[in-house]
């Protein structure tokens, strides 16, 4: 992955080795090269805007903080998703933070992540569809563990490869298929009764 | 390998074959399982649309942020913090060659000090105030550390006087 610094393309390899040197520019373009990847993953596994917006700029200090333990044994990508993971799991188990996320319910959580429809957006309607959207995405996803739903996440918003995932998250290959499977079962299990009343 | 019942819906491979974890002869066999397969292609369309959803949501909630905000202050914060870090890293690895040097040094000047500069002089065994007499003969011995001094005089037999000599 490459972006520009000073109209200059800076390959990743570039960017650890100014980033090893202290370079501030090197951090900013860290930053804005993976701040929608760590938001979306974050998002992903917690649901809350505000609080992945708190998790993405841990990620960035704690990044700022121990860039030199990056060894190099994996990419710059796979470093930042696995610190990522961590920081949003480690969120939800704090017992206020579950607590809190267990009991908003998705309208008044939305009402704070998206700004209010003007009159020329979607119609009412579509407003409707929208937030009941939303809602059953959040009810189906918080009822998966912690764990597949992680998993779930980088598979389909990252669209991470298997070996990619488990390297991430730290686990064997086949413990990537085995919580992807029991993810999408769950998740067909929870949307079958919605699909039926579709159909009907 | 090919799965022995093609026609059996097999969950399992059904999302393999939605990740594309399979290989080219299970895919075909897949492909035309779900072609044929109505419940098959609805577990799929579901998950399909679930997760186009997700996305969606997620690209919503992402819109709604304020980067450049989040940018100023994680930077700010960075630099607040913790300091600039490669002034830091360099500072604290200049101190990795430093320290020991100082010490090192420290130690040397220590016992150059005490062995060599400031080495008192070796106390004289006698101090010879007078003496009477003549002097046969001189003999100094000077080692680093020591010096002596041996003197072979003829007493002479006054009374009041005193053999001074040591």
């Amino acid at each position: 992955m490459s972006k520009t610094i000073h109209n200059r393309i800076v390959h990743d390899e570039e960017l650890i080795l100014r980033l090893q040197r202290g370079d501030a520019w090197a951090f900013q373009l860290l930053v804005r090269r993976f701040r929608k990847k760590i938001f979306s993953i974050a998002f992903g596994i917690t649901l809350d805007a505000e609080e992945s917006r708190d998790i993405m700029q841990e990620v960035f200090l704690q990044v700022y903080r121990t860039f030199g333990d990056f060894r190099g044994d994996a990419s710059l990508a796979t470093w930042l998703h696995r610190i990522t993971v961590n920081r949003s799991l480690n969120w939800k188990r704090r017992w206020a933070r579950r607590f809190k996320w267990l009991h908003v319910s998705t309208d008044s959580t939305d009402s704070r992540s998206a700004p209010e429809p003007e009159s020329d957006l979607p119609s009412p309607e579509t407003r409707m569809a929208n937030v009941q959207t939303r809602q059953r995405i959040g009810n189906a996803l918080k009822m998966l563990p912690d764990q597949a739903r992680t998993v779930f996440v980088l598979r389909e918003l990252e669209g991470l490869t298997y070996e990619e995932i488990a390297d991430v998250v730290g686990i064997k290959l086949g413990t990537v298929r085995s919580r992807l499977f029991h993810a999408r079962k769950r998740l067909r299990e929870i949307l079958q009764p919605l699909m039926e009343e579709e159909e009907q | 390998m090919i799965h022995p019942d093609a026609d059996a819906c097999d969950e399992i491979r059904l999302y393999r074959y939605l990740d594309k974890d399979l290989d080219a002869g299970e895919m075909a066999q897949m492909a035309a399982h779900v072609a044929g397969c109505r419940q098959c292609r609805r577990q799929l369309a579901a998950l399909t649309t679930f997760s186009q959803d997700l996305r969606d949501r997620v690209k919503e909630a992402t819109n709604s942020v304020d980067f450049v905000a989040v940018e100023k202050q994680v930077l700010n914060k960075a630099l607040r913090q913790y300091g600039s870090r490669g002034g830091l890293s360099r500072f604290i690895a200049a101190l990795k060659y430093t320290i020991p040097a100082t010490i090192t040094a420290g130690l040397l000047l220590f016992f150059a000090y005490s062995s060599d500069v400031y080495k008192p002089p070796p106390l004289p065994s006698a101090i010879i105030n007078s003496f009477t007499g003549s002097m046969s003969s001189v003999m100094i011995f000077e080692t680093p550390e020591t010096r002596q001094t041996i003197l072979w005089y003829i007493e002479e037999t006054d009374v009041e006087s005193e053999p001074n000599a040591v």
